[in-house]
């Protein structure tokens, strides 16, 4: 235990004195405190936006006035998409999908597409959040600290003064380990730090919140783990401290860009998804032609007429007490509705194959795996997405719903000049998101997590287990630099270097 | 105290180290001499078990290497041809580190004292490491080797790299530790001061350790004479 300490204490007065710990660390730090302010005041203003938005959109809707309903039902409605709490830690998918989105009569609101329009986005970070810093900037922290942790020993020569001391190999790697792993906890509790102070300034968030975060933190905290234990590996296994940041830093390049860069171009080369313009139009002409068996728009109706005459025990449509056209609007919206479910059923199994790529991919990639877990965890994931669309959807059919019953019961067949008033308008519910069931977020999370995990298992088992026994050996060619005249292989018959 | 029984090392074909016996007493200097790639650093490592022999054992103190690394290792000293201690670490602190890593616990004024029994002043302890000469390295080496009380003392080349003087000062701490019972074995090329510091030399090549001499019954001249002479053959 002793040795331990005083092999962590003799790091640190490395990382110190070779000025690492101030100018690689503290600027990260910095980075990682404005990042979580501006996250903050971000997350916050949208607050605020939204709040005056909806109210707006609210006032407006109220007081239109005088109006037939399905004019009403043209005129619309905007919803706002509430953020999570942690947004401000993890932007997700959410600068790619808007925010504000329209609900009207006969079309799907488009908020159920903008997320899926580039599926690369699962790739990418939104810049600057705090979660981009400590997924992407913290590892090349990590690796500038770790990599000639053991090589730069081997090409100096103290590590065969300190294998000479006859101290365990194992003791050695487990300090510079330690040493290597103290890092992360700054990194990932500067993050909850400032947000605490943040919140104290802002404005306070769910305690429910503040759990999910210190899970992001502590899945962070593995994730860098594993760069710290594979700087240490490379490090160990290569000759030089160069050959360690090459490949240290390809690995960084191929966990963070090229790999979530194939996993989103194999994704959509396996499953595409189908064009926006001609998914539109495909479930606009199936609307008008109807699912198989059902007859075309006309057909529908006339049927529709029949039943209704025939219920009512009437001969004309002036004749019911209802107005017809409005009857006529709601089924061929309860139609549409049908025709859009099955559409957008396909392109949901379409995501979720997509979604099974990525999580392939996260296997290799510990960068999209703690991307993706992130997400989802902090409620920014594209499901997450998916989930308000749906409930955004549910809203505006209830919308549409109750304005045509209201034509269909006040107003008679042929009656277009019929005008509701601004007590149907006030009566008008407003839109309430439910949460995700967290237990899929916890699944989600549970998934990708578990891939960090194993990735932070094995390296430590391979670290802490296996090197030990060959870092202070000399196996061919992992010797340290030789002086020049020491590599001659076999040296010149009765050469002599003359004495001094 | 050191001790080589039919000690090889092969790479593939090539073969290091071929056969060497070798017994070294306590208090006793041996001084390896020999050409570049003779095997002399081999030699050296297979007595820390830096590499393992391909044939044959290596022991210090009666302990095979082997089979017990560390503990070997704990009795043994070693100053690598490119001696480099930790740059960013002052002389003192290296040795605090040393010292600790092997197990022991020292004051600072008792780590002062070492590293002035070995001719580094307390000025210079308290200097960074990256500011020292090649001389000065070697002595916070000797020091650590102090610290530890170390039973034998494994040296590459040391003397190749310094001035005329640092290299007497430094054969002169060697024949002190000599006297206090710590076993030397060193590889050089410096046959003069081999010859002067060691009790025996031994001259190998090619991985064979050809002959050993007691210094005593040879001059300096004659030395030379016969390792030129072996180096031609
Ligand atoms: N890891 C290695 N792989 C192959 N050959 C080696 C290795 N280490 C040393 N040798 C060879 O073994 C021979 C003895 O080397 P060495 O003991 O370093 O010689 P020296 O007497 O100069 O110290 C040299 O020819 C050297 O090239
Ligand atoms: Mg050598």
């Amino acid at each position: 235990m002793n040795t331990i300490t005083t092999i962590v204490k003799r790091e640190y007065r490395e990382f110190w004195r070779r000025g690492l710990l101030r100018w690689l660390l503290l600027p990260v730090l910095a980075l990682l405190v404005m990042a979580t302010l501006v996250g903050f005041q971000r997350h916050h203003r949208y607050q605020a936006e939204m709040a005056a938005g909806t109210e707006l959109s609210r006032q407006h809707w109220e007081n239109q006035g005088e109006k037939n309903p399905h004019s009403a039902a043209h005129y619309g409605i905007y919803l706002f998409k509430p953020l999570n709490a942690l947004s401000f830690f993890d932007f997700g998918v959410n600068p790619y999908t808007g925010s504000v989105f329209f609900l009207e009569a006969h079309y799907r609101s488009n908020a159920a597409f903008a997320a899926i329009n580039d599926r690369s986005t699962l790739g990418r970070f939104g810049i600057f959040s705090p979660a981009f810093l400590l997924a992407f900037i913290a590892p090349l922290l990590i690796i500038f600290f770790g990599h000639a942790s053991v090589s730069g020993e081997r090409r100096r020569g103290t590590l065969d003064l300190v294998a000479a001391t006859g101290s365990s190999p194992r003791h050695w790697l487990l300090g510079k380990w330690l040493a290597t792993m103290s890092l992360i906890p700054p990194l990932v509790l500067t993050v909850l730090a400032t947000a605490v102070i943040a919140a104290a300034i802002h404005g306070p968030i769910p305690s429910e919140s503040w759990w999910r975060l210190a899970g992001l933190a502590l899945l962070y905290a593995v994730y860098l783990g594993v760069f710290a234990n594979l700087s240490l590996i490379a490090s160990a296994l290569t000759k030089h401290s160069g050959a360690s940041l090459m490949l240290l830093v390809a690995f960084w390049i191929g966990s963070g860009l090229a790999l979530p860069r194939l996993a989103a171009s194999t994704s959509e080369q396996l499953h595409p998804t189908p064009n926006q313009v001609q998914f539109e139009k495909l479930m606009s002409e199936e609307k008008k032609a109807g699912l198989p068996g059902d007859g075309d728009k006309q057909a529908r109706t006339e049927k529709l007429k029949e039943e209704t005459l025939a219920s009512y025990g009437v001969d004309k449509l002036e004749d019911l007490p209802i107005n017809f056209n409005a009857l006529a609007m709601q089924a061929d919206e309860e139609y549409s509705d049908r025709v859009f479910d099955k559409h957008y059923r396909e392109l949901f199994t379409i995501h979720a194959n997509q979604d099974r790529i990525h999580r392939l991919f996260s296997l290799l990639s510990p960068t999209l795996a703690v991307r993706l877990s992130s997400m989802a965890l902090a409620g920014t994931s594209p499901e997450d997405h998916r989930h308000f669309s749906g409930q955004a959807e549910i809203y505006r059919r209830e919308f549409v719903a109750l304005l045509n019953h209201n034509m269909m019961v006040h107003s008679k067949t042929g009656d277009w000049g019929y005008k509701a008033d601004g007590e149907l308008w006030h009566a008008m519910p407003t839109f309430k998101s439910q949460p995700m069931d967290p237990r899929f977020q916890a699944a989600r999370f549970g998934n990708h997590g578990a891939i960090l995990a194993f990735w932070f298992l094995i390296s430590t088992a391979l670290l802490l287990g296996w090197l030990p026994r060959r870092v202070f050996r000399r196996s061919t060619g992992s010797g340290p630099i030789r002086e020049p005249h020491a590599t001659d292989p076999k040296p010149a018959h009765g050469e002599v270097t003359t004495p001094c | 105290m050191l001790e080589a029984k039919n000690l090889s090392k092969n790479y593939g074909h090539y073969t290091a180290l071929s056969q060497l016996n070798l017994s070294i007493e306590a208090g006793e200097v041996f001084c390896l001499l020999g050409a570049n790639g003779a095997g002399k650093t081999t030699t050296i490592h297979l007595f820390l078990n830096f590499i393992e022999p391909s044939e044959g054992e290596a022991r210090v103190n009666g302990r095979s290497v082997v089979d017990a690394p560390h503990l070997a290792r704990a009795e043994l000293a070693y100053i690598p041809e490119r001696v480099n201690v930790y740059d960013q670490l002052t002389g003192v602190e290296n040795l605090d580190f040393f010292a600790q890593l092997g197990g022991q616990r020292h004051g600072r004024s008792e780590l002062l004292d070492y590293l002035s029994q070995v001719g580094l002043p307390a000025r210079a302890a308290y200097q960074r490491v990256a500011t020292y000469s090649k001389g000065m390295r070697q002595k916070v080496c000797l020091a650590i080797a102090l610290a530890k009380q170390a039973r034998a003392l494994l040296l590459d080349e040391p003397t190749s790299g310094l001035d005329p003087k640092a290299a007497n000062e430094f054969i002169q701490l060697l024949g002190d530790l000599a006297e206090r019972g710590v076993a030397i074995l060193m590889a050089t090329h410096d046959l003069f001061r081999a010859r002067e510091v060691g009790h025996r030399v031994g001259i190998m090549k090619q991985g064979h350790l050809l002959e050993t001499v007691p210094t005593s019954s040879i001059s300096a001249t004659d030395l030379e004479k016969l390792y030129l002479q072996h180096m031609h053959d």
